[in-house]
């Protein structure tokens, strides 16, 4: 906590650092959403992973030749 | 969520928290996807291992109570968590990895009216345990030859077999959906320097087949974007400890130089006066296979680095082993792609 405690200080700045709730400061961190009061941006990226090499009996592909 | 006050959160053991420069990732290895999250919850994750949420929430002095309990909710709403009386009763999964093959998989350049035995490389690969393999084509192989060489893999232990091909007019579709539903082992069919790009892919076949107009050559592979982040438990816990591509991998050209990758120049003698199985117990040749992607530098912070491959061959810094792979445009400072 400390450590992003700093980060985050060296973003925003310590006045905005003690006065903004947490979320916003959050928000602002990641550059992520436009709605600051809404915690539910950070859990929208989801990434499920290329699923084609799995239904064969493999979990990776053997090179990366070729993107599909 | 006040009666949670005297309980544990913990994320489901398959939930394995990865923390990145500035963005960590929640790898779900049971339904094989990944969350993104905040360093700011990675570290609330964390502290909340050995401590009940009430003692949580004070140590960031209850100022943080509310939003606390919003990362919890949403993390149980998400089927990555759960709070508990007991942790004790939920350990950690253990993330070793191990296999019984000396090879795991095998790129083999192949070319019509080669000197080289392909039965006698499918029956060593086959003694070594390798059960995935990647066959480049040059030249312009026939139809009657690639079946050939399929049957000569039919009694082993191949369970996946990818082939890439040079664009030539008998590769209709129908001539190369014959031959997949022939061979079942076959599961991805690339033909390049196409005259159009496409994908093809049904309930009927087993293979995946793709025109691409683009040349593949040995310099087209590496290749590392968000699209092919494969997100599985044998990736994430073969990474820990091992090169994600290189391990248990070897190649043999189509002259037959014994090599880790195609694109090295580097050889370890060849096949038609080394066995492979002595080849590849060369300490030099397994060297490669131990460099992680924590090892590597800007991988080392990178949130998605247990489901990327590497790429040894083509680095930023050619000179420095530790380079990050040249391909990969990903900045996990800025988290851009
Ligand atoms: S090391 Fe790079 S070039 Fe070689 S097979 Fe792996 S991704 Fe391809
Ligand atoms: S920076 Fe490294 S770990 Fe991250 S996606 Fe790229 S290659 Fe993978």
């Amino acid at each position: 906590m400390e450590e992003t405690s700093e980060e985050l200080k060296s973003i925003l700045g310590e006045e905005a650092l003690k006065n903004l709730p947490i979320t916003i400061q959050l928000m602002k961190k990641m550059k992520m959403n436009e709605d600051p009061n809404s915690i539910m941006a950070f859990f929208n990226s989801d990434f499920h992973g290329s699923d084609m090499h799995h239904d064969a009996g493999q979990y990776k592909p053997i090179s990366t030749i070729h993107n599909e | 969520m006040n009666n949670t006050h005297s309980q544990y959160f913990l994320l489901y053991a398959s939930c394995i928290p990865v923390k990145g420069i500035s963005r960590s990732s929640i790898y779900d290895i049971q339904r094989n996807c990944l969350r993104l999250i905040p360093n700011l919850i990675y570290d609330v994750i964390k502290d909340a291992e050995n401590r009940t949420a009430g003692e949580l929430k004070k140590k960031y002095n209850n100022e943080y109570d509310k939003e606390i309990d919003i990362f919890f909710e949403e993390l149980i709403e998400d089927e990555l968590g759960f709070f508990t009386d007991t942790p004790k009763l939920f350990p950690k999964l253990s993330l070793a990895w191990e296999s019984s093959s000396q090879i795991s998989n095998a790129i083999i350049e192949i070319k019509e009216k080669s000197e080289l035995n392909y039965n006698s490389i499918f029956s060593q690969l086959d003694d070594l345990g390798c059960t995935s393999i990647e066959l480049r084509f040059t030249g312009s192989p026939t139809i009657d030859f690639i079946e050939h060489i399929l049957t000569a893999c039919n009694r082993s232990r191949i369970v996946s077999i990818s082939m890439i091909l040079p664009y030539a007019d008998q590769f209709q579709i129908d001539n190369i959906s014959y031959l997949s539903s022939k061979n079942l082992r076959v599961n991805k069919i690339i033909i390049h320097s196409a005259k159009e790009n496409k994908k093809i892919s049904n309930n009927y076949m087993v293979a995946k087949i793709y025109y691409t107009t683009n040349q593949l050559r040995n310099s087209s592979c590496g290749q590392i974007c968000k699209e092919n982040l494969i997100i599985n438990s044998d990736l994430f816990r073969e990474s820990q400890k091992y090169n994600s591509c290189l391990n248990k991998k070897v190649t043999i050209t189509e002259n037959g130089d014994i090599k880790n990758c195609p694109s090295f120049k580097k050889k370890f003698s060849n096949i038609k006066v080394k066995k492979l199985k002595e080849a590849i117990t060369d300490a030099k040749f397994q060297e490669l296979w131990h460099i992680r992607k924590d090892d590597i530098n800007i991988c080392k912070s990178c949130e998605f680095r247990y489901s990327c491959m590497d790429c040894r061959a083509y680095t930023q810094d050619p000179k420095n082993r530790y380079s990050k792979p040249l391909k990969c445009s990903y900045d996990p400072k800025t988290m851009s792609w």
